[in-house]
């Protein structure tokens, strides 16, 4: 195999485990509150502000920095459903797609108030590593593997924990669950703060790669949807494994033609797949 | 009946008169809100029937660069390109559309169909750099003035 | 113990229950029957605070439970087990008993708890990993009746066991309402299948179109003329 389709194949897998821990916060809000975050990925513009702001102007230590802003991120999805998505939750969807939306746009006019549409670095330069004849940065190996067990530490938490138990029950009957002493509402927050504390993960992984801007949130935002959406909404699985899928287009793509085609496959790929997948996914 | 008939000759009048009067700049501000008005309605139709899209610009995106591109490269007079581009746009609408009907794509699946066209043909052009342009943009080649290029050089009125 | 009072609810312009006044004294099994549609698991719903009251009093133990959420209720000892079983369909039959137990209180307990449970219902423990969504009907009811029973209440609601059930799982389902009887719960049953229902309870009303049309030990509604010929078709 050409030793530079490989190369992509394999920078392809390392995008996908950032993708997938996002897809992963999305799809559990989606799956237990029954909205869309909108303005998910300016959560992680946010995040990715904070790291910038604490470590490249501050010059605090780069893993506080990110603690803090995963924190600083999880506090500000709790604002978000307490704030924006509690009032609306009985009404109809398209409340909440514009609501989440107006957030969207208030966050990105709130950070180029701030900091100006420049773009920022965080400044940091690791090294490239070398393996055989592929070159792979070790920013983005790091950020994979960070994502991995961002991903475990959810599921074992998901999986073991009494609040983990009552998060998956409630996406499968919200009805009852107040009959299990299960006070929804708590619930609720809890989620939009893990939700909220994924993005802000991501946030620090993003920012080891790439820079920031005010409006960073636009070129992964609608790739994360149609992530979640094809592995199903709500579904966490699903969306795990169709993060590495889109990401291998996107690599595999990217590596035979421009970057902007590879991701117009994507998005042309997605579209065919909701015209063509089975009834029971398609309607929810 | 009669009344109404009356208001909108009079707000007609108004809206031909204001031209004459206003500074360049909020007449600026008054196109662009009829405009986008007029867009908003576009959109607002869809919403009628429950279907959010989150992807409307690229209708514009259509509507905009096909006269734009046929004027500046082949010569094609905007009175023409104008209409082809709206057929253009109808027929990506239907493009996506029919599919959508036919396989009941609806609710947030369809406002993610139409987020992934725009995103499409958002990315599109701007891969097809060498003839749009790409993210720099697209100026129109510029004959002065000209009726038959809708373009006007100097304003004939106003302050 | 619980006691209801004058209670009315219902669902918009709708009046399920007007006036219902009923009592559980502690240790009692007490029966609701009634045909469909008479109240029976909207009763059910206002007693565990899934449908709010619109009038009347409610008191647990002397303590009024109106206007708490059903969390709350779950807390004050109230366990129901809804109808049509409820289970979490994906979520493992031991996940299902977990989240059971999800009040402070229970989860001190849980793993004690667990073992008692699955002592009761062996079945449980054969298939604890099995999605809940798969087991059959009758194991369904096991577990949801053991889901409810983990948070070690005073007073368990059973909405309509029998429901969907094929009769020999019937018969298994209210052995187990009589051993739970006898280890000294209070239960409250609504049930359609009156014959059965009526042999385990010791008192029993009737609900009719949101109202109760008559009330006594289950041997006087048993002898009931009115009961036999509409309910037990004799």
């Amino acid at each position: 195999m050409d030793i530079f389709l490989l190369e992509a194949i394999i920078n392809g897998v390392l995008l996908g485990g950032v993708l997938a821990l996002l897809a992963l916060g999305l799809n559990l809000i989606f799956g237990v509150i029954d909205v869309v975050w909108i303005a998910y990925a300016d959560l992680v513009m946010c995040g990715m502000y904070v790291v910038y702001l604490l470590y490249a102007a501050l010059g605090w230590p780069l893993p506080l920095a990110c603690i803090v802003a995963v924190v600083g991120v999880a506090i500000l999805g709790v604002a978000v459903h307490v704030l924006i998505i509690a009032p609306i939750l009985g009404s109809a969807p398209i409340n909440q797609l514009l609501a989440t939306g107006g957030l969207l746009f208030f966050l990105q006019s709130f950070a180029t108030l701030l900091f100006g549409t420049d773009f920022r670095n965080l400044g940091l330069r690791l090294p490239i590593i070398e393996v055989g004849d592929i070159y792979i940065s070790s920013a983005r190996l790091l950020a994979f593997a960070m994502a991995l067990i961002g991903a475990v530490a959810i599921y074992l938490f998901l999986r073991r924990t009494f609040i983990g138990t009552a998060i998956r029950a409630i996406a499968q009957d919200r009805d009852i669950i107040g009959l299990m002493g299960v006070d929804e509402r708590r619930i609720y927050v809890i989620t939009s703060a893990i939700g909220a504390a994924l993005a802000g993960l991501s946030a620090c992984l993003l920012a080891l790669q790439y820079d920031v801007h005010p409006f960073i949130g636009n070129t992964f935002g609608p790739l994360i949807f149609l992530i979640c959406v094809l592995g199903g909404l709500g579904d966490m699985i699903g969306g795990f494994i169709a993060a590495f899928i889109i990401s291998q287009i996107i690599a595999i793509g990217g590596y035979y033609s421009s970057t902007e085609l590879s991701y117009v496959l994507a998005f042309a790929f997605f579209i065919v797949l909701m015209f063509v997948r089975p009834r029971e996914i398609l309607v929810r | 009946m009669r009344a109404r008939c009356v208001a909108y000759i009079g707000w007609l009048a108004i809206v031909v008169a204001l031209p004459f009067f206003t500074q360049p700049y909020y007449m600026h501000l008054l196109i662009q809100i009829l405009l986008w008005s007029f867009v908003y309605t576009a959109w607002s139709i869809m919403g009628r029937f429950g279907f959010v899209s989150l992807g409307h610009g690229a209708f514009m995106g259509v509507g905009a660069y096909v006269p734009g591109l046929l004027w500046s490269y082949y010569g094609v007079t905007p009175w023409a390109g104008i209409p082809l581009g709206v057929l253009v746009s109808v027929l990506l609408a239907l493009i996506i559309g029919y599919p959508c009907f036919r396989f009941r794509v609806i609710g947030h699946y369809f406002a993610l169909v139409t987020l992934a066209l725009g995103q499409v043909i958002m990315l599109s052009i701007i891969a097809a750099r060498d003839f749009t342009g790409g993210s720099l943009g697209f100026t129109l080649r510029a004959v002065g003035n000209s009726w038959l290029a809708l373009q006007f050089v100097r304003r004939p009125t106003g302050t | 113990m619980l006691s209801l009072a004058e209670v009315s609810a219902g669902y918009g312009s709708f009046c399920a229950l007007s006036a219902v006044s009923l009592d559980v004294a502690r240790g009692e099994t007490v029966g609701v029957i009634g045909p469909n549609g008479a109240g029976k698991t909207t009763l059910m719903r206002v007693i565990s605070g899934l449908v709010p009251l619109r009038g009347g009093a409610m008191t647990l133990e002397g303590r009024s439970v109106v206007g708490l959420p059903a969390h709350r209720i779950v807390e004050q000892g109230i366990a129901h087990v809804p109808e049509n079983r409820r289970l979490f369909p994906r979520l493992t039959v031991e996940d299902n008993l977990r989240i059971g137990a999800f009040m402070p209180q229970a989860r001190a307990g849980f793993a004690e708890r667990l073992d008692q449970i699955y002592n009761l219902f062996p079945r449980l423990k054969e298939r604890r990993e099995q999605a809940a969504g798969t087991l059959s009907g009758g194991e369904q009811q096991m577990c949801a009746i053991g889901r409810a029973l983990m948070s070690r209440p005073k007073l368990l609601l059973l909405d309509e066991p029998s429901a969907g059930l094929a009769p020999l799982v019937v018969a298994q389902v209210f052995e187990l309402v009589q051993r739970i009887r006898a280890d000294g719960l209070t239960v409250l049953i609504v049930e359609q299948n009156v014959q059965q229902v009526l042999e385990v309870v010791d008192r029993a009303y009737l609900l009719e179109v949101g109202t109760i049309k008559l009330a006594g030990s289950s041997a006087e509604l048993r002898d009931n003329e009115i009961v036999r010929k509409a309910y037990m078709g004799l």
